[in-house]
């Protein structure tokens, strides 16, 4: 088990060596070994699984201390790793998918000048993910967090002389800022009242300390929400996830599939001990993942660009998870959490590969016909889509009816929750397939030269294509491995009844089907209707566009009060009270020098004459010491 | 207060001696004739006439000289005392002396070949 | 046995000697072969300290004693002079100054610092101050030619004569309040004759102060620093500054450590407000000054007011934190002084503060190695500066003297204006006049080491404050 040190080690090292040394490695080295390190990660993980599968199961559990990192008095944090099903499975996803990314990243940014630069954030950014992923504690836990957070500005903002991409840098770092801030209250709390932040003095104490304090488990709850919220993209702080595609597309796909967005997911389930005494909390959860599903896959459905929608895409299906742990299902929701992982990625990586094909080209109405030039990209993006969609036979469908079948029966307002989830699902079908028609049929538009992206782009999409199908057959209805898998790890699984299941995924397949076929009609039968649509009902359509206005609202709300008082700060009261305080001191003291200066006269007479009266006084004091 | 009463005569003295100075000054120039003249007046009754006042720059090669000798003149200071209880002080006092002798003879050597003792060559 | 105990001051004397009949007597006299009989005379009694480490021991009443407290200054008297040497060999060929009297001279003040550490006589401490400022007296007006040098000459002679006087009046009183002249049997003499031997002896305290207070420049016994400082060629300021200030310390620390029991609440009061004046005015007139000399002068004396501070109060931290910051202060302090001589053109220095800008452009080498002496001084990490204030701070706090650190903190913050202002002209300006600067192998590895040492001592000071704290306390008390 040590091996696991390498997991997190390797795309440091690799970090380190391309940003150290990228100045004199060929680009293919820095390619290669970013890959390796990421690659090597990946198989210490498949072997450290494979290792734990057959392992009995309450066997399953390890706590690897390998230094204290922290010792002050009697607080002591460890830098240790926790190995057990759940952080085994994470390391999978994440290795595996970066893995992918990073392969495709080789191609994609084949004619970056700052090659070194973006794999040196890639690696590391893989690393932090780990981190977090591994940490025994929630210090390290919280390390991992902002050292996600951070790569994720650097990476946004990786073309930072482009104001867009610099600005969507800093609002993901501040949006994310919020959140911590409540995720670091959260952890000050949790040592408050356990007097530790280990994972297993936490949770072993939880059950006693918490039964009779309700409110103080409600309010760690909610407060390590606060910061799920920021860093998953939930309502209200979701704003940076749509812009964070202004960094390079395998960037997006790394934040939305593998690393950073379900990084809130794995925490709530991490910590669903101290969910389980806070019932409150969990509602919450469910509530907040189930709005954020239904409102972003809504305004999905109007966008024209291709990222923007994908990223929506990203919020709506985090939504889900949240409402997956939100009712007690954390094993669906970290399913889901895999899912995703593979056709997300895989649906970012065809946008790049569109991108790459029509000179960066992201919009919906300048796009068209490219089913011919790009096979690969073309039917590896309806198989994503469909994956997406819930279709059934693809690993999106087991994880969402495995999900929403759990919010049906859940003990509050399940029929609510599950109803507006199938709503959700229709939408996300309807979104994406209109991306595809749109995209791929029709006739190519004038001057562009499309062309397949290479080998090296496409064979990550073949892989995440097959993922994007077989992965969900972990979580068959009746073998269900995964469950079983995670189920050590989690305190009570509800059982579902297969009838119920079986309804719920009709329901939901027919409801995903219709979002399809709707799109078909809309886009390939009748491509006139749309605008009919839209001119009937222009005031919904125009808030859709305009993504229901927040970010103009989060603008005048906090944005700009806060910019005046920044303002105030900084040209009134810093420059005239602070500035002038210190400047003034310092013109005192100068002035002071230059006068006391004038006691030095050069004359040996006065000299004298001070040391004389220096004596006096000295002796003066002594004498009065006499008693 | 026994270290202080110790000190009582030493205070008696200094205050008789003080009087007394004070005293046969003043008495002096109240009671003694006056009879001034030209050879009175003179700084050496019997000697060469002053020719200039003393109140003048003469050359500093008239310092060293005296520096000098004070510093092999004061080693007799030390010599005699030695000498008196030399049988006492037995091999160890005679090293003593020797090293002591030494070190002045490596000032006498250092100052001759800088020429101390050279009147004419002096160049400061 | 005992003649084992002298040797480290005898072989400084018999070294100085050497050098001077040898330059006297020799013809065709190589200049580096003064040098060389020099370092290798230090190199001698420096093995010869350390063969007598943890040997205590005491000649004829205390006369002469030698312990580990004395051993460490010894050594560091040593090394100091040995730098100073070393960086004044280039200096003395460009200014035709290269005679074996320069090497005596510097050897025999060593041998009276070496007095004043080991012994436990004010009498003899009495000696190896006289012994100690009479060549520094020469030697500051050794450049002869220089009306300033020999005002600062005048100065210091007729002014440290003055303060030796005092030093020797308290002599007398301590011999008449105690009958005792060896400063370990002064509480002892005390207890037998209660009474009125008190008072005398606080006077004689107050003396002895005054008397000492001028060697390490305590406000206002100061005064004579800055232009002595400014006047004496820029190796014997160098020397002034470390070796002779050290061992005025050394002589007060050991004074008032066995004088301490009887009078120490008076003693912290006054130590109190020397500190606080000494340190405030220090720094606070550096500011204005433009002559880096004159600087390094003020910023001395500030440095002194900083070690009065634990002098209040004395245990094996205090001793520790208050030798390990001098040895701190004399590292930064040589090696500010190395490159300040660096920067002349044959005879002709460029002392100016403004001489320093746009320096790290030319030389590198220079620029940095003064960046991290002028960071150790400022007391920044990782220095030993910083290390340095850090002890001192933190024995002054445990010992209740919280306000005190304040005021000392404050004096930081004033402080770091002037020495980073040397740091900001080397790297932030460009250069205003074309100045040179000669570098020998002589002035660059003392440089290097006293670099390293900075940055060692800024690292890792935990050994050799502890080394300190076991050994130097226990000995003090033979």
């Amino acid at each position: 088990m040590n091996s696991i040190l390498f997991v997190v080690l390797l795309p440091v090292l690799g970090s380190f060596i391309v940003g150290i040394f990228g100045k004199w490695i060929k680009k293919s080295l820095i390619g290669i070994i970013a890959c390796c390190s990421v690659g090597i990660s990946f198989l210490i993980s498949a072997f450290l699984f494979i290792k734990i599968i057959n392992l009995p199961v309450n066997l399953r559990f390890f706590d690897k201390v390998f230094f204290q990192w922290v010792p002050v008095g009697h607080f002591l944090v460890n830098f240790g790793f926790y190995i057990d099903p759940l952080s085994i499975l994470m390391i999978l996803i994440v290795t595996g998918v970066s893995f992918v990314i990073h392969l495709y990243s080789i191609g994609y940014m084949k004619e970056e000048e700052h090659f070194s630069r973006y794999f040196s954030y890639l690696n590391l950014f893989v690393a932090s993910m780990l981190l977090l992923v591994l940490a025994d504690n929630f210090l390290l836990l919280f390390m991992g967090w902002e050292a996600v957070g951070l790569c994720s500005y650097l990476l946004i903002g990786f073309w930072f002389h482009k104001k867009s991409a610099a600005d969507a840098g800093r609002k993901a770092f501040i949006v994310n800022r919020i959140g911590d801030f409540g995720f670091l209250l959260g952890i000050l709390l949790i040592y408050h009242t356990f007097k530790s932040l280990n994972y297993s003095a936490v949770f072993s104490q939880a059950p006693l300390i918490l039964k009779h304090d309700n409110g103080v488990a409600t309010a760690i709850t909610l407060l390590l929400f606060m910061g799920a919220v920021g860093k998953s993209a939930q309502i209200p702080l979701y704003v940076w996830l749509p812009d964070a595609m202004e960094g390079p597309t395998p960037v997006s796909a790394l934040i939305h599939a593998a690393t950073m967005v379900t990084a809130g997911v794995y925490m709530i389930a991490r910590t669903h001990i101290l969910y389980q005494f806070a019932p409150i909390s969990m509602e919450m959860v469910a509530f907040v993942g189930i709005i954020t599903a239904f409102y972003a896959a809504s305004i999905g459905t109007v966008q024209f660009d291709i990222k923007r929608i994908i990223a929506y895409s990203t919020i709506s299906q985090l939504g889900y998870m949240f409402l997956g742990v939100g009712v007690a299902a954390y094993s669906a929701g970290i399913f889901h959490l895999m899912t995703h992982a593979f056709f997300k990625a895989l649906l970012f990586l065809c946008a790049g590969s569109i991108m790459h094909a029509c000179s960066g080209e992201t919009d919906l109405r300048k796009l068209s016909g490219l089913r011919k030039y790009l096979p690969v990209t073309f039917w590896t993006m309806v198989i994503g889509a469909l994956s997406l969609s819930g279709f059934p036979g693809t690993a999106g469908f087991f994880s969402k009816d495995d999900i929403l079948a759990h919010a049906y029966m859940a003990p509050y307002y399940g029929k609510f929750l599950w109803g507006l989830g199938i709503i959700t699902a229709a939408l996300t079908s309807f979104y994406i397939f209109r991306i595809i028609f749109i995209v791929f049929r029709g006739d190519k538009q004038q001057g562009n030269h499309p062309h397949e992206s290479p080998k090296i782009m496409t064979v990550p999409l073949i892989i995440l294509a097959i993922l994007a199908i077989i992965g969900g057959y972990v979580g068959l209805p009746e073998l269900n491995f995964i469950h079983r898998f995670l189920s050590p790890v989690f305190l009570k699984t509800s059982a579902l009844s297969s009838s119920i299941e079986l309804k719920t995924m009709l329901v939901s397949f027919i409801f995903s089907l219709g979002g399809i076929a709707t799109a078909w009609y809309f886009y390939i039968v009748n491509p006139s209707l749309p605008g009919i649509i839209k001119k009937n009902v222009a005031g919904l359509y125009r808030l859709l566009l305009n993504k229901y206005f927040v970010d103009e609202v989060y603008e005048r709300i906090f944005v700009l009060p806060g910019k005046k008082i920044a303002s105030f700060f900084s040209d009134v009261f810093d420059t005239k009270y602070i500035d002038g305080a210190v400047n003034e001191t310092g013109k005192w003291i100068k002035i002071n020098s230059e006068q006391w200066k004038k006691i030095q006269t050069g004359y040996l007479r006065d000299y004298v004459l001070i040391i004389l009266i220096g004596g006096i006084i000295l002796l003066g004091f002594f004498i009065t010491k006499i008693h | 207060m026994s270290m202080i009463l110790n000190y009582l005569p030493l205070f008696i003295l200094a205050v008789l001696v003080g009087f007394f100075i004070i005293t046969s000054v003043i008495l002096s120039g109240f009671i003694g004739p006056k009879n001034p003249n030209t050879t009175k007046s003179s700084p050496y009754e019997c000697g060469i006439i002053p020719e200039d006042t003393a109140r003048k720059k003469f050359p500093i090669k008239f310092y060293p000289v005296a520096m000098l000798f004070v510093v092999f003149d004061v080693e007799l200071v030390f010599i005699y005392p030695w000498a008196v209880v030399f049988n006492k002080l037995g091999v160890s006092g005679y090293v003593e002396m020797v090293i002591f002798i030494l070190i002045l003879l490596v000032g006498y050597l250092y100052i001759l070949k800088r020429g101390g003792f050279e009147w004419e060559k002096r160049n400061f | 046995m005992f003649i084992y105990l002298f040797m480290p001051v005898f072989i400084s004397v018999l070294t100085g000697l050497i050098v001077l009949l040898y330059d006297a007597l020799m013809i065709n006299v190589r200049k580096w072969h003064l040098l060389f009989i020099s370092l290798a005379g230090i190199v001698i009694s420096i093995l010869y300290s350390a063969i007598l480490w943890k040997l205590p021991f005491s000649f004829m009443n205390g006369m002469f004693v030698s312990d580990n407290f004395s051993i460490i200054f010894s050594v560091l008297f040593l090394l100091s002079s040995a730098i100073v040497l070393l960086i004044s060999y280039p200096y003395l060929n460009d200014n035709n100054l290269n005679f074996g009297e320069y090497y005596a001279l510097i050897l025999f003040a060593t041998a009276g610092m070496i007095f004043m550490a080991s012994t436990l006589n004010l009498i003899v401490i009495y000696l190896g101050l006289e012994l100690l400022t009479l060549p520094l007296v020469i030697l500051t007006c050794f450049k002869k030619g220089r009306d300033f040098s020999h005002e600062a000459a005048i100065k210091f002679f007729i002014l440290s004569v003055f303060s030796s006087s005092f030093f020797l009046f308290g002599i007398a009183f301590m011999f008449g309040a105690t009958g005792t002249v060896n400063i370990a049997q002064v509480v002892m003499a005390l207890s037998t004759h209660k009474g009125i031997s008190f008072p005398y002896m606080l006077i004689s305290v107050g003396l002895l102060i005054l008397g000492l207070g001028f060697k390490i420049s305590i406000v206002p016994f100061h005064i004579w620093t800055p232009d002595v400082y400014h006047g004496a060629p820029t190796p014997i300021t160098a020397f002034m500054s470390t070796g002779a200030k050290l061992a005025g310390f050394a002589a007060l620390i050991r004074i008032l450590f066995y004088i301490f029991p009887a009078i120490h609440s008076s003693l912290t009061e006054v130590f109190i407000v020397l500190s606080v004046i000494t340190m405030t005015l220090g720094n606070i007139v550096a500011i204005s000054q433009k002559n880096i000399k004159r600087m390094l002068a003020y910023s001395s004396i500030a440095h002194s007011g900083y070690v009065l501070m634990v002098l209040t109060v004395f245990s094996p931290a205090t001793v520790a934190a208050a030798i390990f910051y001098l040895i701190v202060y004399i590292i930064a302090n040589l090696g500010a002084f190395g490159i300040v001589l660096t920067l002349r053109q044959k005879d002709k220095e460029y002392l100016d503060i403004t001489h320093f800008s746009g320096l790290a452009g030319k030389n590198p080498f220079l620029a940095g190695f003064m960046a991290v002496f002028m960071f150790s001084l400022a007391g920044i990490p990782p220095t030993a500066g910083f290390m340095g204030k850090f002890y001192l701070f933190n024995v002054a706090v445990n010992n209740g003297f919280t306000i005190l650190v304040i005021v000392g903190l404050i004096n930081t913050v004033i402080a770091a204006y002037y020495y980073l202002r040397i740091v900001y002209l080397m790297y932030m300006k460009k250069e205003t006049e074309n100045v040179p600067s000669t570098i020998s192998p002589f002035v660059k590895i003392p440089l290097i080491i006293l670099g390293i040492a900075t940055v060692f001592f800024g690292v890792f000071p935990s050994s050799i404050v502890a080394l300190f704290k076991t050994t130097l306390f226990l000995t003090l008390k033979l």
